[in-house]
């Protein structure tokens, strides 16, 4: 079965990138902007969660803490991906759920590769 | 992004065509075939069996030919008889019953002869006639056939060949593929570059806004010199990927058109040789059929009258043991008249001589009727290779609507792996055009950067809380760098910043 992917991350382009890489090795992907905007994507069966940690609205930690109190999405894999590199903040990301963290810009193979990682 | 699509279909197409081609049965059926097609040897067989056949027939003819004096010397003797049998007449004895015996039996016997030599004339004109067509299509078989076949195979192997070299070119093309892949993979980074640049710019923004002092100013001027870096290098990585995608793909639609085009043409001309020589050897394995079935034919038709000369003949035996009877009971009347009888003796002994005679040219032609159906079963067992005709026939038409489809398949993929490298190249040519100039962007960025060094020229003592709250904006290692770089020392906050950056980490 088709597996689901949400992305979150405010530059359209990223999310273009994201969803390209993904969808053209057989994932389904859904997009959202920020971290509210990804809350209202819960309704439906999700994988994995590919999100940003700075955007607007709900930040990417805050969007991890809500996803680790939600029923559905308590053990859905979070990877975060990000310009950031700071050790601090992937310690914070870690204690929020965070599953994997990737640096910014990506390579297509290297998203995949952590993808399938995780989803095994 | 479509263009990894595309690119993923054109090698899907083609490792399609590498497939259709590489599994080609159809070709190897015919070879096979064809290899072990009659090269015409098994049409002499029945060339024998005709020629034998005819033999007998002649021979027939023959024999029938030489019972003729005989039948004209029981007219004779009939005659003789009534002769001797008059001159008795006087004697008061009389052998009227015996003339008119030799005479009816002479009659019978030519009557027998005459019809036993109609069939015969007969059978030879059938067996003439099948013998011509099957001597005609052996020859076509002996001289024609083999070459045929041998040069059919050659075609065959040709294509063969051919498209075993279509089907490995599918590793030279699948090289191009990656090489598109890995171009694309750059595009994607190059494009999350832009977006890396845009937050830099919107955080050097964010400073200057509330920018206190020079210092401030000479380090936005620092990081807006990179952000321009990083966008310049961008830029051209995506020009890079494009021009390389664009020669990939060149150069696929170039061994593509090459292999698969000229399968087009090469398969084309080897496939309609093949089909014409197909068609000679369909034709002359169908004369085969045709002569197989005339023969069949004329087998049975040589079988019912040989079976009625048989009957015949029979007669004449018959007919030879009442005249041998009537030799007998005139010998007895000769010995009987003594002296006087000795004509009749004459009658009696020649009467026996040419029963005996015509029992034996009665032997002698069904002797020849025997061996003419033992002929005739060899007839039949040669006609048997008709069955394997039809099989071959039928094999050969299969095999070649299994390479013609085979052919059209591959025609069919050519065709739309054409249209899809075509529709790529044109993709291509519009993402290159739609990439637009960035010059004017790097332009106001280069004039933003020296406008801000300017402004900063007498930059003072740095303000370091102030920078400490700069710091603090960072969300990027290469933000860090920058600030690191022009200040040396790294803020308090930063220090403990040991980790190398690592792009991945699982938790």
């Amino acid at each position: 079965m088709t597996k689901t992917i949400l992305t979150v991350d405010d530059s359209a382009t990223v999310r273009q990138m994201v969803s390209f890489t993904l969808k053209a090795s057989g994932y389904e992907v859904i997009e959202a902007t920020d971290g509210q905007d990804a809350l209202t994507k819960l309704t439906q069966p999700l994988n994995m969660v590919v999100t940003d940690l700075n955007m607007p609205s709900l930040d990417g930690i805050g969007l991890i803490k809500a996803l680790r109190a939600h029923p559905t999405c308590k053990y859905v894999p979070i990877v975060v991906l990000t310009t950031e590199s700071e050790a601090a903040k992937k310690q914070e990301a870690k204690a929020a759920g965070a599953t994997a963290w990737i640096v910014k810009p990506f390579r297509p193979e290297q998203l995949v590769t952590v993808v399938q990682k995780v989803l095994g | 992004m479509d263009l990894q699509s595309r690119t993923r279909e054109i090698a899907s197409q083609t490792a399609a065509i590498a497939t259709l081609l590489s599994n080609d049965e159809a070709s190897l059926v015919l070879e096979q075939v064809l290899n072990t097609a009659d090269d015409g040897r098994e049409g002499e067989k029945a060339v024998e069996a005709v020629n034998a056949i005819y033999g007998n027939a002649r021979e027939i003819s023959r024999a029938i030919d030489a019972v003729s004096p005989l039948v004209r010397t029981f007219d004779v003797l009939g005659i003789m008889t009534r002769i001797e049998s008059s001159r008795f007449e006087a004697a008061g004895m009389t052998f009227t019953g015996l003339a008119e015996s030799v005479t009816a039996l002479s009659r019978q016997i030519r009557e027998q002869m005459s019809t036993t030599a109609g069939s015969a004339t007969v059978l030879g004109e059938t067996i003439g006639a099948a013998a011509e067509q099957i001597r005609e299509v052996a020859r076509s078989r002996r001289q024609i056939l083999g070459p045929l076949a041998r040069q059919i195979g050659a075609g065959l192997v040709k294509i063969r060949d051919h498209r075993a070299r279509i089907s490995h070119a599918g590793n030279l093309l699948a090289a191009r593929f990656q090489g598109i892949s890995e171009a694309v993979g750059d595009l994607v980074t190059a494009l999350q570059s832009h977006d890396i640049v845009r937050q830099q710019i919107e955080h050097v923004v964010q400073a200057l806004e509330n920018a206190r002092s020079s210092g401030i100013i000479r380090l936005q001027a620092a990081q807006l010199d990179h952000s321009r870096r990083t966008f310049e290098n961008s830029v051209q990585q995506i020009r890079n990927s494009l021009a390389r995608i664009e020669r990939e793909i060149a150069e696929v639609a170039e061994e593509s058109a090459s292999l698969l085009g000229r399968s087009g043409t090469a398969d084309e001309s080897y496939l309609s040789g093949v089909e014409s020589d197909l068609a000679g050897i369909l034709g002359i394995l169908e004369a085969g059929r045709r002569a197989d079935r005339l023969l069949r034919e004329a087998a049975v038709s040589i079988r019912e009258r040989v079976s009625g000369m048989a009957q015949t003949i029979s007669g004449v035996h018959i007919v030879g043991l009442e005249m041998q009877r009537l030799a007998l009971n005139a010998t007895i009347q000769a010995v009987r008249l003594g002296e006087d009888g000795g004509a009749l003796e004459i009658v009696a002994y020649a009467t026996r001589n040419l029963a005996q005679n015509a029992g034996s040219a009665a032997s002698t032609i069904e002797n020849l009727l025997t061996a003419m159906n033992e002929g005739v079963s060899g007839l039949e067992i040669s006609t048997e290779a008709s069955d394997g005709s039809e099989a071959q026939i039928a094999q050969l038409r299969h095999g070649l609507d299994g390479l013609r489809s085979v052919q059209d398949e591959a025609r069919g993929a050519n065709d739309r792996t054409s249209e899809l490298i075509a529709g790529l190249n044109q993709r291509i040519h519009e993402a290159i055009g739609a990439f637009g100039a960035p010059e004017e962007f790097l332009d106001v960025l280069a004039a933003a950067g020296k406008a801000l060094h300017e402004l900063s020229a007498d930059a003072g003592a740095v303000d370091s809380a102030a920078m400490d709250e700069i710091a603090s904006t960072y969300t990027m290692d290469s933000e860090r760098a920058v600030h690191k770089a022009l200040y040396e020392a790294v803020p308090a906050a930063e220090e403990a910043t040991a980790a190398q950056d690592d792009s991945v980490e699982f938790f």
